[in-house]
């Protein structure tokens, strides 16, 4: 089997990207503010509803009977606003979590976002007629795709596109967090009841970096589901949450970039095991067991996580102490 | 409005926290006057640290008021006492000890500029406010001679430099009235004799404070006036000199029998 370089490369700065944008938001909550996320997916999942559901042709339309579709919901409306609506939605998602648990300290916070998130996931397979349960939605608009954008050249076209979107959130995110508000969240997260007898509102704080996080993951959310073309609630398993967890420690929990270097090395990894069969040894021990190379690949993602905490342990791109800035003599000669 | 020394700042009136069966403070009355330094002193378990709580509003009381510049206090959160000037120190310091020595200044500023989402965003709304609040951040660190220390990570920092750096980082409010929790326990001698000091020259230009401190030869030296706690109360209060020759005292102190 011969790979083909580009159109794989392509499919996996798409992935990767996506995945920093997720680990961008979990950085918020965990990197800066120090809040145990254990539920990310939810999110995640909730800005992929919310985007598809946005930019689906309405039931009854011409474009709706062309489809052949069976979704009850869907309101034609631009990727843009199935953007907006997929950032609102994770953003709310999260500030209904987090109302109610972000008081919770470290574990229990773990504890009650992980089963937040599964009571989510339920709620998803369940209401049929929002998200047609385990079915799913398989007509999600690629906008552009065929009309203005010839197929062939689609995936180049969503990666440009992606990566702008990401490079712009992370600017902005970055913006935010080297500001006063950041140095806030990062107070919160080395203690918080030291953090709170300094003035500073800390349970606003952390619904604020929250809210964040999760906004940022429903956009991740948007980008996936346009980019597969498809959503179903079986796409937002929990095994997503410790991956993103994954990228954020292995790039460097408390620095922007390094979380999007995380979820490189993560997505890197995690793809280019696929072509374990390749190998010419391993292929005798796959024709007789089929399930060697998928196990195979968790072995690996699990040994580059112990290696990365080994050598690295603040990750690959560790937090960056600030300096102070400088004195009024140093002001006056620049 | 400044108070004028002498009267109360701070104003504890029957105050009661139980946890459980357990009474930590027990009907406590006693009031902190504007300007002095009063040292809260008391056998281990006496509720000293307790009553902290309920003041910086750690803890709400379950019965009777605390009042701050003769306003309620009892069921402020804490970062709201804080804000009105009203500020605490730990036991263990808590500083951040993944910031450096002079973010955790910065952190303490009373300026909420750039510290909203939308602001932080424009730099160039916060920037000349940042400048100020670093320099301000100086001279405080200056002032306890940790200002070398600045771009060091609070984590590195030995417990008498924790100590004063939380002392440095409450100043940073601004603040009228300092509760300060064992201040010099653990310190070295050359770093206590700068704590006191700079405790010492805050309190001449009008700093209030209340002290716990179990180091009773350096508490009696520098403090107005003394409290003493035992099992939820005060047992004893007044001068220095008088109040380490009551009996009750020495009895809370050294146990019933022996007194």
């Amino acid at each position: 089997m011969t790979v083909e370089w580009i159109p794989f490369l392509t499919l996996l700065g798409t992935l990767a990207l996506i995945y920093s944008l997720l680990a961008l938001g979990l950085n918020l909550h965990y990197g800066y503010t120090g809040l145990l996320n254990f539920g990310h997916v939810a999110f995640f999942a909730a800005g992929a509803f919310a985007s598809a559901l946005a930019t689906l042709p309405p039931p009854g339309s011409a474009a709706y009977q062309e489809l052949g579709a069976r979704y009850q919901i869907g309101f034609g409306w631009p990727l843009p606003v199935g953007m907006a609506l997929a950032a609102v939605a994770g953003g709310a998602l999260a500030l209904l979590i987090g109302a109610t648990s972000v008081r919770l300290t470290s574990h229990y916070l773990a504890i009650a976002t992980f089963a937040m998130a599964e009571i989510f996931h339920s709620f998803l397979s369940n209401e049929e007629w929002l998200t047609q349960g385990v079915y799913g939605i398989s007509v999600v608009p690629q906008p552009l795709k065929g009309t203005v954008i010839p197929v062939s050249q689609y995936p180049y076209f969503y990666l440009l596109f992606t990566a702008i979107t990401v490079f712009a959130l992370l600017f902005l995110t970055q913006r935010l967090t080297e500001s006063p508000f950041g140095r806030v969240l990062r107070g919160v997260r080395e203690d918080e009841l030291a953090a709170r007898s300094l003035g500073k509102n800390t349970p606003r704080v952390k619904l604020q970096a929250f809210t964040l996080g999760g906004a940022l993951a429903g956009i991740a959310g948007s980008l996936w589901v346009h980019f597969i073309g498809a959503v179903h609630v079986g796409q937002f398993v929990p095994l997503i949450t410790f991956q993103v967890w994954l990228a954020v420690l292995m790039g460097g929990a408390g620095n922007n970039l390094g979380v999007v270097f995380g979820a490189f090395i993560l997505v890197a990894f995690r793809e280019s095991t696929r072509f374990l069969n390749n190998i010419p040894l391993l292929d005798r021990f796959t024709a007789a067991n089929p399930t060697f190379v998928p196990s195979l690949r968790f072995v690996i993602i699990g040994l580059l996580l112990v290696a990365i905490i080994r050598f690295f342990p603040d990750g690959v791109l560790p937090e960056r102490h600030r300096k102070a800035i400088g004195t009024r003599q140093d002001r006056r000669l620049s | 409005m400044t108070i004028p020394d002498g009267t109360p700042v701070l104003r504890l009136d029957r105050v009661v926290k139980s946890f459980g069966g357990l009474m930590a403070v027990d009907h406590c009355s006693f009031d902190v006057e504007a300007g002095t330094i009063t040292g809260l002193i008391g056998p281990n378990g006496a509720g000293k640290t307790t009553t902290f709580n309920l003041i910086a509003g750690v803890l709400a009381p379950d019965d009777g008021d605390i009042r701050y510049r003769g306003e309620s206090i009892a069921t402020l959160p804490p970062d709201r006492i804080a804000r009105r000037g009203l500020v605490r120190t730990f036991q263990t310091p808590r500083i951040f000890a993944r910031m450096t020595v002079w973010e955790n200044m910065m952190f303490a500023t009373p300026e909420p500029a750039g510290e909203g989402m939308l602001r932080a965003l424009f730099r160039p709304a916060w920037k000349r406010q940042e400048e100020k609040t670093s320099d301000a951040a100086r001279d405080i660190l200056t002032f306890v001679e940790l200002e070398p220390l600045a771009n060091e990570l609070g984590g590195s920092l030995s417990g008498g430099q924790r100590k004063l750096l939380e002392l440095a980082r409450a100043l940073m409010l601004r603040p009228q009235v300092i509760l300060l929790d064992e201040p010099t326990a653990g310190v070295s001698p050359t770093m206590r004799r700068i704590l006191i000091d700079r405790i010492l020259e805050l309190n001449r230009t009008g700093t209030t404070f209340l002290i716990i401190e179990h180091d009773l030869d350096m508490i009696m030296r520098i403090c107005h006036k003394m409290i003493v706690m035992h099992y939820g109360k005060p047992i004893a209060e007044g001068e220095p000199q008088v109040v380490r020759k009551d009996p009750r005292v020495l009895e809370a102190y050294l146990g019933g029998e022996v007194a």
